[in-house]
């Protein structure tokens, strides 16, 4: 009863000021278009294959535990390899069905800057935790043991030898990990794809929608997401690994390093932005004067494609190669052109679209 | 290390010179007002009148937050945003040059400050971030500025700090958050959030009182504080859980008490898009308002029966203070708005298009 009365007390004073401008109207009914063909062509598909990767890694493991041989070991750190491809093509979306549950941190628990996975991943074996192979009590675990991560480091860390061994616990481990993977992936998929979920969500805002009320609101969170990966990359993947210079390399703060993956991963993310940048295809909608941004856009991108593909063919792993005075240069200039192009996305599409953040509305404060 | 450190304080004094605005000058009251700002130059601390005419501006060398306003009203120390280390400190009457505060190395500021009523200490919440702790430093302004202390605030990421219970304690707001400047834009520890209202014995730092919301509210981040003279603390939050859920983002708490929740009207509390960015109480102590950037949103809350009195709908607003028998509120499109009398009453003052108000007003005089 009295939230019935504030409710009435408050519509009926409602809106005494009215703004000029609200938030994020941007041009209405052109932004739709971009919004959906992201979600249908690139988001979905994208959930598809990840969850798909995670099935495949969860046979694999099974397969190994069971029949615990080299070419099953080989098998399984393949379907890992393709496994983290899917992830990194959409680690960029940190935001619906991913942060509900602190999904997204399930599967992805980095940075890890004082190695709270690798101590807790660790103890777990060292102890031979039975809670931890069974895949429902292991999600009741640290968000730090039941990921990607995690499966990094039993596949490829010290003591991965155990995996070869018959009715290991390390690879009951994992395989309770594959499993979590695999079920945080599904139901991520699922919240995106089911009726009413988050696809639909994004794709028909309006006044009921409490995510997303016009078009507007849900390109600007595609746009933001995908410059803060590129930003993430560019600064906390690259730059804090490789440091200043050649002799400043700090290898364990890369994602995936125990499997030398870090590369994979950074180039996954940068083609899954490329590829949502391709569907969206904003260019059309841009003023005249802004339309060079597009061109520049899949240009630099293009670039930073080309040095990393010429890097990754470099001897040694990537700490060799961030060690490298080549290697070092060829990969600070990728974190360079990274930040620019994330400006591109944020500081230039967003307000030539008319939907640019306020000032006091742009980062938690 | 030292000489960086030196260079940097050396750079900043560089920018601390109080300069008045157009045609200031006028004898008159004081500031009453202080609130950092960006203009096509850079950034800034801005002094104003209660109306909220411009007095004087100081440059800064990076973005402000928070204004730490001495009781006396002869100071304000400017507060860097998060995760910068800087803080200037400005003698309103212009006598004496403003000079700056930095935090040592291994710490950030983390926004927001307070000085101690005897108008002598400069309290802030900082960041020890290679431990993962929130900490509150202690400068000492009658000697430089100089850092002779610091309370643990027992938690991570504290923000917002007020002083509370007769000026005998600080109120702290733990938002719960840890972040890392290695890592910037990053959330290091959303499912583990844990944030708290703590209180610490002024003089000591010793910990008083530490509540929480029940854990189903484990990532509301508490961050936003305002004390009224009853004793009672008003908080304001930012949830970092998923965007459709519907979560209190207001409360209150009174000493020995639980920590309450107010429970909004459900479409209210969807227009703050879960983030409530400044909350302050009326001089009258009635009311409470609070404002919602992203939700471009003002609230103005009867802080006795805890009903929603106004709603105003107004973009990018943020920056709020008690003034006269109202309010005094900023936006990031530059304009000032005083609400008065029994309806809260709007005064639009347009500022010049170039300028955006930053986060938070600081007031002189005592809370409520």
């Amino acid at each position: 009863m009295t939230i019935l009365k504030t409710w009435a007390a408050a519509m009926a004073l409602f809106g005494t000021v009215c703004s000029s401008s609200v938030l994020a109207e941007g041009r209405t009914g052109q932004l739709a278009p971009p919004v959906s063909r992201a979600v249908t062509t690139v988001v979905l598909p994208a959930y598809a294959a990840l969850t798909d990767r995670a099935d495949r890694q969860l046979l694999a493991m099974t397969s190994l535990c069971k029949h615990p041989t080299l070419e099953a070991l080989e098998a399984t750190r393949e379907a890992f390899g393709s496994l983290v491809s899917a992830f990194s093509a959409v680690e960029w979306i940190r935001f619906g069905p991913a942060r509900t549950d602190n999904r997204f941190e399930r599967l992805f628990f980095w940075p890890d800057r004082r190695g709270l996975g690798r101590r807790q991943v660790e103890a777990i074996i060292r102890k031979q935790d039975a809670t931890a192979i069974e895949v429902d009590t292991l999600r009741d675990k640290s968000v730090a043991v039941q990921g990607l991560p995690a499966l990094d480091h039993v596949l490829y860390g010290d003591g991965a030898d155990a995996m070869l061994v018959p009715g290991s616990y390390r690879c009951s481990y994992a395989r309770a990990v594959a499993g979590a993977v695999a079920g945080t992936a599904r139901e991520i998929h699922e919240d995106w794809r089911r009726p009413h979920g988050f696809a639909a969500t994004m794709t028909s805002p309006g006044v009921g929608n409490t995510v997303f009320r016009t078009d507007g609101e849900a390109l600007q969170q595609l746009l933001k997401s995908a410059a803060e990966m590129l930003q993430i990359v560019a600064g906390q993947k690259l730059l804090a690994v490789i440091g200043g210079s050649p002799g400043n390399v700090r290898p364990k703060r890369a994602p995936f390093w125990h499997s030398n993956q870090t590369l994979r991963n950074i180039d996954a993310n940068i083609k899954g932005i490329l590829a949502l940048h391709d569907a969206l295809d904003l260019e059309p909608l841009l003023p005249a004067h802004s339309r060079h941004d597009a061109v520049q856009f899949t240009y630099e991108i293009g670039n930073v494609g080309n040095v990393l593909e010429k890097v990754s063919r470099m001897p040694g792993d990537f700490p060799a190669i961030a060690g490298d005075p080549d290697g070092h240069g060829s990969l600070k200039f990728v974190s360079v052109v990274l930040v620019s192009t994330a400006q591109i996305l944020q500081g230039r599409y967003l307000p030539a679209l008319g939907l640019a953040a306020g000032f006091n509305a742009l980062d938690g404060d | 290390m030292a000489t960086d450190r030196r260079h940097f304080i050396a750079g900043l004094a560089a920018f601390a010179a109080l300069s008045p605005w157009q045609g200031w000058g006028a004898p008159g009251p004081g500031p009453a007002h202080f609130a950092a700002f960006r203009d096509s130059v850079g950034y800034g601390v801005a002094g104003l009148d209660t109306m909220g005419a411009l007095l004087f501006r100081v440059r800064l060398p990076g973005r402000g937050h928070g204004m730490a306003v001495s009781p006396d009203g002869r100071r304000v120390v400017a507060v860097a945003r998060r995760p910068q280390t800087f803080a200037i400190v400005i003698d309103v009457s212009g006598k004496q040059q403003a000079y700056p505060i930095a935090a040592p190395p291994d710490r950030h500021f983390f926004g927001h400050g307070i000085i101690t009523p005897d108008n002598r200490h400069f309290i802030a919440t900082e960041n020890d971030f290679n431990a993962g702790r929130g900490v509150c430093g202690v400068y000492d302004l009658e000697d430089n500025g100089r850092r002779v202390g610091e309370y643990d605030t027992h938690g991570v990421g504290p923000h917002e700090l007020v002083v509370c219970l007769d000026d005998c304690a600080l109120a702290v707001a733990n938002g719960g958050i840890a972040t890392h400047p290695d890592f910037p834009r990053r959330r290091l520890n959303l499912p583990d959030m844990a944030p708290s209202l703590v209180y610490l014995d002024l003089m000591s730092g010793r910990r008083l009182d530490r509540v929480r919301l029940p854990p189903r509210w484990h990532q509301v981040s508490i961050r936003h504080l305002c004390a009224l003279a009853d004793g009672t603390v008003w908080w304001g939050g930012q949830y970092q859980g998923p965007v459709g859920d519907d979560v209190p983002l207001v409360g209150y708490h009174r000493p020995g008490h639980a920590l309450s929740v107010i429970d909004l009207p459900i479409p209210v509390l969807r227009g703050l898009r879960q983030y409530v960015g400044s909350v302050t109480v009326a001089m009258t102590g009635k009311t409470v308002a609070l404002t919602s950037p992203r939700g471009s949103r003002l609230l103005v809350i009867d802080a006795r029966h805890h009903i929603v009195r106004r709603i105003f709908r107004i973009r990018d607003i943020c920056a709020i203070a008690a003034s006269g028998d109202g309010f005094i509120a900023g936006s990031g499109t530059g304009a000032l708005y005083t609400f008065s009398g029994p309806g809260f009453q709007v005064r639009t003052r347009q500022q010049d298009q170039g300028l955006a108000w930053d986060n938070h007003f600081g007031r002189v005089g005592p809370a409520s």
